[in-house]
C-alpha cells in the first residue's frame, strides 16, 4: 500500500492506495495521528485508488476518526469503491464513517 | 546432577515427540548445515530409552536407541560438546557409531531446554572428518539451539492456547424440542478471534456468534472477555448486555483500534419469534422453507467504538421449516462469489443441517483458510 499525505487550508487529505489490510494499517494510523499533532484535525480519506479495506484497515479509520473529533475535527471519506462501501453498510459503519463523492465535497467548503 | 525423572516429564510436557517435521524448526537445521559445512545435523530429543529427531539432515532416519548415543553426554553437561575426533578420543574410540557405519569422527552438540531448563535433547552436527569449533562457532551453535528450543516451546504455548480456547466452545448444545442446534468453528491459525455460544434458559434460546478484528492470539483473548461478559447474568436483556460489554470493550480496548463485530439473539422456543441484536455483524440469514433467503440486518454499530451510537433490538419469526444462519466473514472467503447463498443451500440440502456445518468447516481445513471461520444453524422443524 502506498500513502500519500497532502496538507491544505481547510483540511487535509490522505490517499491510501492499493489494499488497506493489516501490514498498511499502522501506517494510516500514524500518518492519521502525525496530522492531528500537526494542527490538522479535519482529514478526508481518499478511497479513489484503495481497492480493498479488510478489519484491521476499517480499525485504523475508525481509530483515526476518534482521534479526529477528540482534537475537534473530523474524519470524512471520499470516492469509496463500490466494494468498500458494502463493507461500510454491512459493518454499519456508514453511519459514522460518511464517504463523499469526491475529496472537495467531504468538508463542503474546500 | 542429571534428574532423569523431571528431565522426561519436561520432555514429555512439550509434546513435541513423534509430531511431524515443522518447517520452522527444519530451517534452522538447514541453516546450520549451510554455515558450518557439516554433512549431518539434527535435533534431537532423549525419550527414555530412545533418540527421537524432530528435524535431521544426512541422517536419513528419525529414531535410533539412546545407547550410546554423544548427544546423551551433552544433556549431561551445561555448555556445548565437541569431540574433535572420535577415532582418537580414548572414550569414543570403541563406540559402535565410530568404529562401525557411519564411521563418524567428529561431533558437537548443544543441549536443548524445556521452559524450566531441564535438558531434553540437543541441536548436534557430525562429520564423517574430524573436525573442530573456534570460540565464535560454538557461540553460533549455542544462539541456533536457543532458536530451536524457542521454536518448541512457543509452538507448545499456541497448542496449550488452542486446548483452553477449545474447552470454551461449547460442547453439548442444547437441543430443544422442535429445534436442531449446530454450532462450530475452525481457526486460521492455533487460536480464533471468533466464538460462538448457544445456550438454552428457560424457554429462551441464546445464540451469540462475535468476530474479533484481526485473528490469532490478541484476537482470541479479547474473544474470551465477551464470552465471559455475555455469559454472566444471562437474565439482563439482550440490549444491556451488549451496551455493558460494548462500555467494557471500548474502555480495555478501544485505544487499541480493535472493534468486535457480534450477533446475538433470544429465541422464543415455544413462539419461534426472534429478537436481537447485530452489531456490525450483519452477517444472519433466514432461510424459508420456499429457498428464499431474509438478510437481518444491522441494528447497530460494531463494538468498542466508542461513537456514543446505541443498538436496537430487530425481531424476525422464525416459522416450522425455517433455518437461521449466523457465520463469520471467514466462511464468505470460502464461498463461490458469485452464487454464494446458492452454495450455502446446496450444502445444506446435500448434507443436512447437522452435516453442513461440519462440511463448511472441513472446506476450511481444507482450503487452508486465512481467516477463522465459524458456523451457527438453528433450525425450527416443527
Amino acid at each position: 500500500m502506498n500513502l500519500n499525505v497532502s496538507t491544505h487550508a481547510h483540511h487535509a487529505v490522505v490517499r491510501p492506495e492499493g489494499r488497506l489490510t493489516a501490514s498498511g494499517a499502522p501506517r494510516l494510523k500514524q500518518a492519521i495521528k502525525k496530522l492531528i499533532d500537526d494542527g490538522h484535525p479535519r482529514i478526508v480519506v481518499d478511497l479513489a485508488q484503495t481497492e480493498f479495506i479488510d478489519s484491521s484497515g476499517l480499525g485504523a479509520l475508525i481509530g483515526g476518526l476518534k482521534a479526529a473529533r477528540l482534537a475537534e475535527g473530523d474524519l470524512r471519506l471520499a470516492a469509496a469503491s463500490d466494494s468498500v462501501k458494502s463493507v461500510l453498510k454491512l459493518t454499519s459503519l456508514d453511519r459514522v464513517l460518511r464517504d463523499h463523492p469526491t475529496v472537495e465535497e467531504a468538508f463542503g467548503d474546500g | 546432577m542429571l534428574d532423569e525423572k523431571s528431565r522426561q516429564s519436561a520432555l514429555d510436557a512439550l509434546r513435541v515427540l513423534d509430531t511431524p517435521p515443522d518447517e520452522r524448526v527444519d530451517r534452522i537445521t538447514r541453516l546450520a548445515q549451510q554455515i558450518f559445512g557439516v554433512p549431518m545435523v539434527s535435533v534431537n530429543l532423549l525419550d527414555r530409552d530412545r533418540q527421537w529427531r524432530k528435524s535431521e539432515i544426512g541422517l536419513g532416519v528419525r529414531e535410533v536407541p539412546r545407547t550410546d548415543a554423544f548427544c546423551d553426554a551433552t544433556i549431561a553437561q551445561t555448555g556445548t560438546f565437541v569431540i574433535e575426533d572420535a577415532a582418537q578420543d580414548a572414550k569414543w574410540a570403541s563406540n559402535p557409531f565410530v568404529l562401525g557405519d557411519p564411521h563418524l569422527r567428529f561431533y558437537a552438540g548443544h543441549p536443548l531446554q524445556a521452559p524450566g531448563g531441564e535438558h531434553i535433547g540437543t541441536l548436534c552436527m557430525l562429520d564423517t572428518k574430524p573436525g573442530s569449533l573456534d570460540e565464535s562457532q560454538r557461540d553460533l551453535l549455542k544462539d541456533l539451539a536457543l532458536w530451536v528450543q524457542t521454536e518448541l516451546a512457543q509452538q507448545q504455548e499456541l497448542d496449550h492456547a488452542a486446548v483452553v480456547q477449545r474447552a470454551l466452545a461449547p460442547r453439548d448444545l442444547p437441543q430443544p424440542a422442535g429445534f436442531t442446534v449446530t454450532a462450530g468453528s475452525a481457526p486460521a491459525g492455533a487460536v480464533s478471534g471468533d466464538f460462538h455460544d448457544v445456550r438454552l434458559l428457560g424457554d429462551q434460546l441464546r445464540i451469540t456468534l462475535a468476530d474479533v478484528m484481526g485473528k490469532g492470539v490478541g484476537a482470541g483473548i479479547i474473544a474470551s472477555a465477551v464470552r465471559a461478559s455475555m455469559r454472566t447474568a444471562p437474565e439482563r436483556s439482550l440490549l444491556r448486555t451488549v451496551r455493558e460489554i460494548d462500555s467494557i470493550l471500548e474502555h480495555d480496548v478501544g485505544d487499541l483500534h480493535m472493534f468486535v463485530t457480534l450477533f446475538c439473539a433470544d429465541l422464543d422456543t415455544r413462539t419461534g419469534q426472534v429478537s436481537y441484536v447485530d452489531g456490525g455483524h450483519s452477517l444472519t440469514f433466514i432461510l424459508r422453507t420456499d429457498g428464499t433467503w431474509d438478510h437481518l440486518n444491522s441494528t447497530g454499530l460494531p463494538l468498542a467504538m466508542g461513537l456514543n451510537e446505541s443498538h436496537r433490538l430487530g425481531t424476525v419469526q422464525l416459522n416450522p421449516g425455517d433455518a437461521l444462519m449466523s457465520c463469520s466473514d471467514g466462511l464468505l472467503d470460502l464461498l463461490d462469489l458469485e452464487d454464494p447463498w446458492g452454495q450455502v443451500e446446496q450444502t445444506l440440502a446435500e448434507f443436512g443441517i447437522e452435516g453442513a456445518v461440519e462440511e463448511a468447516l472441513r472446506r476450511a481445513v481444507a482450503a487452508k483458510a486465512a481467516d477463522d471461520v465459524t458456523v451457527v444453524v438453528v433450525r425450527r422443524d416443527s
